[in-house]
């Protein structure tokens, strides 16, 4: 009571003036800590922009490369790939039987397996038919590995025999892929 | 203990007391009188006087109280129909300006004290008025000496404090209490203990002798005239003068007896002050004239300095006269208070420069971050979002493919939102920096189903290895001679974790050569081979047979282990490989 008993109009002022200091003061502070982030912001963003373009450039290139290999959303199919590739030119594998199978190498990591075998187990191929097959298979997916390559002559050889270059194959693909626990 | 120090400044002399203790039980520690010495600014005389009279003196600035003389007073009294302290304050002023003709009320210091009063109906005052410009004299030379006082009074209501404090007013009797000053006499009528009435006479212990004005008219005695300086003093003269001033004295003494009307008879007659031994040349209409003694000091007695121990005294809170001078622009101001105005200003320029500063700090938040969208106004981190969405996202409008074609829907939403300020959990650059998250999320997502990342070890490819060895077959040439296979079979071995992946590779072969000898060297020399390759991890020679019908050998089940880390690649191929 004595104290506003006391309280004039220049220690009212200087009593509103201090507390009102105070507050604008705090907000000052705070609002110029901010000024200074966005400062050091702004000559960070360069290199943020910088990276974000080249991330958007790497992220193009990836899902065009998953386009390419038919595994972009929709159409996440390895036998889809597996006969598309059996029939691209020079190879012309045509009709294969694919048997798809899983195990588990290690924890938390699956591999998907398909048998290929040619459906018609009679067909001949050449050499480079065959290799040009396999190599198609692990050149257009990272994801894949020929993990399998049995090549026999289509007719049996003994030793010394000259073949006349026509061979069948049996061949196993893999995808390795990290499963959640 | 509390000190406290009471000032009296008469005309010509000053006096100044220390206390030490309370109101009901003090002493005196320091105690001055002296004359005021001669100059041309009377302030600064009087400052020089008690500065040097002072020295050593160190009281608190609210513990020192001044006495001025009454003959700069006049004395009014005044009945008003209500005692409320508070109303009569707000009036006292207005109500006594018609007695008061000889001055501007303005120019003019009232204080009120109170003879008798019946609560609520009416008041009967005594007023005193003091001219502004004679109170403040005293006052700045007290400032300059040191000794700024917290309050001023007049020297009788010190007076009668100081009687009161020494027990001499009774509650049934009536006292006269006299202070003879250097050119003006104070007298104090008490009655029952209360005060009665209180004038001035201007006639002192040291009156003028040369040039000496004429005696001033009942009026003007009252009206407080200022007395010309001291002029040269003539020895016989001054006791003339004396003489005549304890004999005017005696006459007022006795004009204030006769008119007193006390309810109690009067006591006695207490002098106080300078000496003027004339002045007790018998009772004044028989009433016993005496010194006023009692009072503690230095000596027996406090002496002159009576004045200044009731200012001393109201000090330390004891007096029931409380005088109050200090009124108006007179008003006692400490330190802080002289300051309080100007500090005023300066915390308000204090609040405005903040605000000034908060105001464009706002507003450079504004350019820097995302600026006013609703106006059009963009911020510099709002125009590098922009720009760095327009550079990366297609523009059917613009036919404009971007950097990123066919931008996942998750990642074109949140650039459209950000661009439009919708995201309000992030700042500008924190918006940029999930733009890249998403995009690092994204790819990671697709680089996964690519099988590019690190995270799972893939198996090694049967393929690679059988293309190796054969490789090697096809670049030995002369070497290795003719030869034929029967069969290929290229497996990539079950490992378990921990142990060393590889791929086996298994053929049927066939040397060919006109000599069998020359056959084996060739089956040799591609074993050779073999081993001196850093991705064989192991080969096991087998046994070799004849052709039937000789021109070479053959060997069925030739294996060789193949680490296909170990395969020496080109960058390409190493990128690809990874």
């Amino acid at each position: 009571m004595r104290f506003f008993r006391s309280l004039n109009f220049p220690r009212a002022m200087i009593l509103g003036s201090l507390i009102g200091a105070a507050i604008i003061g705090y907000l000052a502070y705070q609002r110029t800590a901010e000024l200074k982030q966005l400062e050091t912001d702004l000559k960070d963003a360069p290199f943020v922009v910088k990276s974000i373009q080249m991330k958007a450039k790497q992220l193009d290139d990836a899902l065009k490369a998953a386009n390419r290999e038919g595994l972009s959303s929709g159409q996440d199919d390895p036998e889809y790939y597996i006969r598309q590739r059996a029939q691209v030119e020079n190879v012309g594998i045509g009709q294969v039987d694919i048997n798809p199978s899983k195990s588990s190498p290690a924890k938390d990591v699956e591999d998907l397996k398909f048998k290929i075998r040619p459906t018609e187990r009679s067909t001949r191929f050449l050499r480079g038919s065959i290799a040009n097959f396999l190599y198609k298979l692990e050149q257009d997916s990272r994801r894949v590995k020929v993990t399998s390559i049995k090549i026999d002559p289509i007719d049996k050889l003994k030793p010394g025999e000259i073949s006349d270059d026509y061979w069948t194959f049996e061949a196993e693909l893999t995808s390795r892929r990290k499963v959640e626990g | 203990m509390a000190k406290s120090c009471g000032i009296h400044i008469g005309q010509r002399r000053f006096a100044i007391v220390v206390l030490d203790g309370s109101a009901k039980k003090n002493k005196v520690v320091f105690q001055r009188e002296g004359d005021i010495p001669p100059g041309e600014d009377p302030i600064l005389a009087t400052a020089q006087g008690l500065k040097e009279a002072s020295k050593g003196v160190k009281v608190p600035g609210e513990n020192i109280g001044l006495a001025v003389d009454s003959g700069l007073a006049a004395y009014r009294t005044l009945n008003l129909p209500f005692d409320d302290k508070a109303k009569i304050e707000d009036v006292v002023k207005f109500e006594v300006e018609s007695q008061l003709p000889q001055w501007d009320i303005d120019e003019v210091i009232v204080d009120f004290l109170t003879l008798s009063s019946t609560p609520g109906v009416e008041s009967n005052l005594l007023i005193t008025a003091v001219p502004k410009d004679r109170l403040e004299a005293r006052i700045r030379a007290c400032e300059r000496a040191g000794l700024e006082p917290y309050e001023a009074e007049l020297d009788t209501t010190a007076l009668f404090n100081a009687a009161e404090q020494v027990g001499l007013l009774g509650e049934d009797g009536a006292q006269v209490l006299v202070h003879v000053g250097d050119a003006s006499t104070s007298v104090v009528v008490v009655d029952g203990g209360r005060l009665h009435a209180m004038r001035s006479v201007h006639s002192g212990a040291e009156p003028l002798v040369a040039a000496a004005p004429p005696p001033p008219s009942d009026d003007e005695e009252e009206d407080g005239a200022e007395l010309p300086p001291e002029p040269e003093i003539d020895p016989a003269a001054l006791a003339q003068r004396r003489a005549e001033s304890a004999s005017r004295l005696r006459r007022e003494l006795a004009r204030t007896l006769s008119a007193a009307n006390t309810d109690n008879p009067v006591e006695g007659i207490f002098v106080t002050g300078l000496q003027l031994p004339e002045l007790f040349d018998g009772p004044i209409l028989d009433v016993e004239i005496r010194p006023f003694d009692g009072l503690p000091g230095e000596g027996d007695d406090v002496g002159e300095c009576a004045v200044a121990y009731g200012a001393a005294l109201r000090r330390l809170g004891g007096g029931s006269l409380k005088g109050t001078l200090r009124r108006e622009e007179l008003r006692y101001t400490g330190k802080f208070e002289r300051l309080e105005l100007p500090l005023a200003v300066l915390c308000l320029l204090l609040v405005m420069s903040l605000w000034v500063h908060l105001t464009i700090v706002n507003r450079q938040i504004l350019w820097r971050g995302e600026g006013d969208l609703d106006r059009g106004q963009r911020g510099d981190l709002q125009i590098w979002l922009e720009a760095s969405n327009a550079y990366m996202l297609p523009s059917a409008e613009d036919d404009y493919p971007g950097v990123l074609t066919v931008p996942p829907e998750e990642i074109a939403a949140y650039c459209q939102a950000a661009a439009s300020g919708s995201d309000l959990d992030r700042t500008k650059m924190q918006e940029l920096r999930n733009i890249e998250r998403l995009l690092t999320i994204e790819l990671d997502e697709v680089n996964r189903e690519l099988g590019r990342t690190s995270e799972v070890e893939h198996p090694q490819s049967a393929l690679e290895a059988l293309t190796t060895v054969l490789e090697l077959v096809n670049g030995m040439g002369d070497e290795i001679g003719r030869v034929g296979l029967r069969q290929l079979a290229s497996n990539t071995a079950q490992t378990k974790a921990g142990s060393e992946a590889y791929v086996q590779v298994k053929m049927d072969m066939d040397f060919f050569a006109e000599a069998d000898l020359a056959a084996t060297r060739h089956y040799n020399n591609f074993a050779n081979a073999l081993e001196d390759q850093p991705w064989c991890r192991k080969f096991e020679r087998k046994q070799t047979k004849v052709l039937d019908g000789g021109g070479g050998i053959y060997v069925d089940g030739l294996t060789i282990e193949v680490d296909t880390t170990r395969i020496e690649r080109d960058d390409d191929e190493q990128e690809q490989g990874q």
